[in-house]
């Protein structure tokens, strides 16, 4: 317990201090359109309320280097909401590591599932009132993720081997604050599934700006 | 030979495209699709082609037309949707193959299987008007008969199952329809209960509100009719098939059907148009990794002459993902059909009473691509003169 406190007293000290020293990353990305959700076969009615919309299209913007290995590291749970006949949200970025929570909030069945490289899974079909299901996302990567009732359903995950990461708003805009000296990688995840790699150098207390 | 070709170069083409580094199937998927959120308007092309090789007990059973020790089939369904927001859709499917059943046109054929023009006044669910040629209501099977959603390579017996009774000759006596049961199936002159998905053409309002379903459609042919009687050249709405069904979803895991279907199922050139008059009542059940689907048809064949030829049909058939990849299905057909006059004072079964088990095991390589292999044992009532055993494989490739 004293070893403890030790710990996340030395961490209120230094921690703190030394990312102060860091700098921070901001731009404007120009956002591409996202892929097009596909149209369901019109078989059957497939659901009780309407379909809502999809949230608007983000990007993800992370930082690669060696100099990112002193940030701790940004793993825990995360949640992507399965609501409105959509997912919640339908891009999002995670660090190796870290395990997101999949409720479903409509009053009929989902089947998450991805056949991703980056981690396979099928969580089968579960109702509003049961516990949420859960996966861990060990490895880096991009991970598809669909229905497979509602065709028209689907969500990206981003799992990046760095704490430097942030999305965009609807405008483009992001901030990545903290950000240790040295030489990244900027990676730029769009809406269209496309990466956009550049060198950036961030030096200490720097306000790096980036144009689009 | 060409469509066997054709599908082989697609599934190769495709098949070799991440190695090559080319294009990929999800980016071909996407270059199908044309969108305009701005407008509210979609299309979308899209592709199932499937590798079929069947190993029956001949003669073949079901609806398999060539009666070869062993026999590949291809197919290509292409597929083009239109949205115009929530309220207008077009949907149709051409297929090319060897015919609507395997091996029924062994020359092969291109078709025009389906195609709707779909109105939703109120943008969501409660009433959609549908006008053309699509799958029936009947029933829950229809909903997933493709190969990609089907977990199967067959149908379940009631859909596939060739019997005594013929849409082209109407027995004369009570011994010329009981005396068809010692012989092997006539493909071309008998029918099914219902033909496979039966994309007949004609209109339908059906919706959901809350927890109901309702379907009422008006076609140009009877369940049992055969694909060439689904098109309106072929057969007017002269003598019009009204089926109707109704459902329920109590809870997410359950939902319960019954559906009503009444017309006439003979051609035109007969004469005569006696009527098929089916009940069937569906359920189905789902939750976590375990689908269950059941229905339980019976079927009435007006026949002149001779009175009414009654049969049942049930199915089980239950699905479960062992893995993300895997998974297995298990479905247990059986049918039984009612007696006639025999002609001799007596009565006797009008067709043999079969059974079969279909077990089928499938893997999911991709969102893409999909294998399963399907082995199914049967038996019937009586001397065999039909083949029962099958042992099948199909290759699926979507984008």
């Amino acid at each position: 317990m004293r070893c403890g406190s030790f710990l996340l007293l030395a961490w209120l000290i230094l921690g703190p201090s030394g990312l102060r020293a860091g700098g921070t990353v901001e731009g404007v990305v120009k956002l591409d359109a996202m892929k097009p959700q596909p149209v369901s076969p019109g078989y059957k009615p497939q659901t009780v309320k309407p379909i809502q919309r999809a949230e608007p299209p983000v990007a993800i913007v992370y930082l690669e280097g060696p100099a990112a290995a002193v940030v701790p590291r940004k793993t825990g749970s995360v949640r992507i909401r399965q609501s409105g006949y959509q997912f919640r949200p339908s891009i999002l970025v995670v660090q190796t590591g870290t395990t997101i929570d999949f409720p479903n909030e409509d009053d009929e069945f989902h089947n998450v599932f991805s056949y991703s490289k980056t981690r396979r899974f099928d969580l089968g079909r579960y109702r509003k009132d049961e516990t949420a299901k859960q996966v861990t996302f060990e490895k880096a990567g991009v991970g598809k993720i669909y229905c497979e009732i509602h065709q028209h359903m689907r969500c990206v995950v981003v799992v990046v081997d760095t704490p430097l990461f942030t999305t965009t708003d609807a405008q483009g805009r992001f901030r990545i604050k903290d950000v240790p000296p040295g030489e990244y990688s900027m990676k730029v995840f769009l809406p269209s599934e496309k990466t956009v790699t550049s060198e950036i150098t961030v030096r200490e207390g720097q306000m790096l700006q980036l144009k689009p | 030979m060409k469509i066997s070709r054709l599908v082989i170069i697609l599934f190769a083409l495709t098949g070799l495209s991440p190695l090559l580094g080319a294009w990929s199937l999800d980016a071909l998927d996407e270059a199908l699709t044309y969108a305009r959120p701005e407008r509210n308007v979609q299309a979308d092309f899209s592709v199932l082609a499937d590798l079929e090789l069947y190993v029956p007990e001949t003669p073949s059973p079901g609806l398999l037309f060539s009666d070869d020790e062993a026999w590949l089939n291809p197919r290509l369904a292409v597929f083009f949707d239109l949205s115009v927001g929530s309220v207008v859709q077009i949907h149709s499917q051409m297929r090319v193959d060897r015919g609507f059943d395997p091996g029924s046109v062994s020359s092969g054929e291109v078709r025009l299987d389906e195609y709707y023009l779909r109105v939703s006044p109120l943008e969501d669910d409660r009433v959609a008007f549908k006008v053309g040629k699509f799958a029936t209501a009947f029933g829950n099977w229809a909903a997933r008969n493709l190969s990609w959603d089907n977990p199967f390579v067959t149908a379940p017996l009631a859909y596939e199952d060739v019997l005594n009774v013929s849409d082209v000759t109407m027995p004369r006596s009570p011994q010329a329809l009981v005396g068809r049961r010692r012989v092997a199936d006539r493909k071309g002159d008998w029918l099914t209960a219902i033909w496979g998905p039966s994309y007949a053409s004609g209109a339908s309002v059906s919706g959901r509100i809350e927890k109901l379903d309702y379907a009422i459609e008006v076609k140009n042919a009877a369940l049992s009719s055969r694909p060439d009687e689904w098109n309106l050249t072929q057969r007017g709405l002269d003598q019009p098939t009204i089926t109707t069904r109704i459902g329920a979803r109590p809870t997410p895991e359950w939902a319960f059907g019954t559906s009503f279907s009444h017309g006439s199922y003979t051609l035109e050139s007969v004469g005569s148009d006696p009527d098929q008059t089916t009940i069937g009542f569906d359920a189905s059940y789902q939750h976590h990794h375990l689908q269950i689907w059941g229905e339980v048809i019976y079927t009435e064949f007006e026949i002149p002459s001779l009175g009414d030829a009654e049969a049942m049909f049930y199915y089980l058939e239950a699905r479960y993902k062992v893995t993300p990849q895997l998974w297995t299905a298990l479905r247990w057909n059986h049918s039984i059909f009612g007696s006639v006059p025999d002609g001799t004072g007596g009565h006797t079964p009008w067709d043999r009473d079969a059974w079969r088990i279909d077990l089928s095991v499938g893997w999911r390589f991709s969102q893409h691509w999909q294998a399963k292999i399907q082995g199914s044992v049967g038996g019937r009532e009586g001397n065999e003169v039909q083949g029962n055993h099958l042992l099948a494989a199909q290759l699926t490739l979507k984008f």
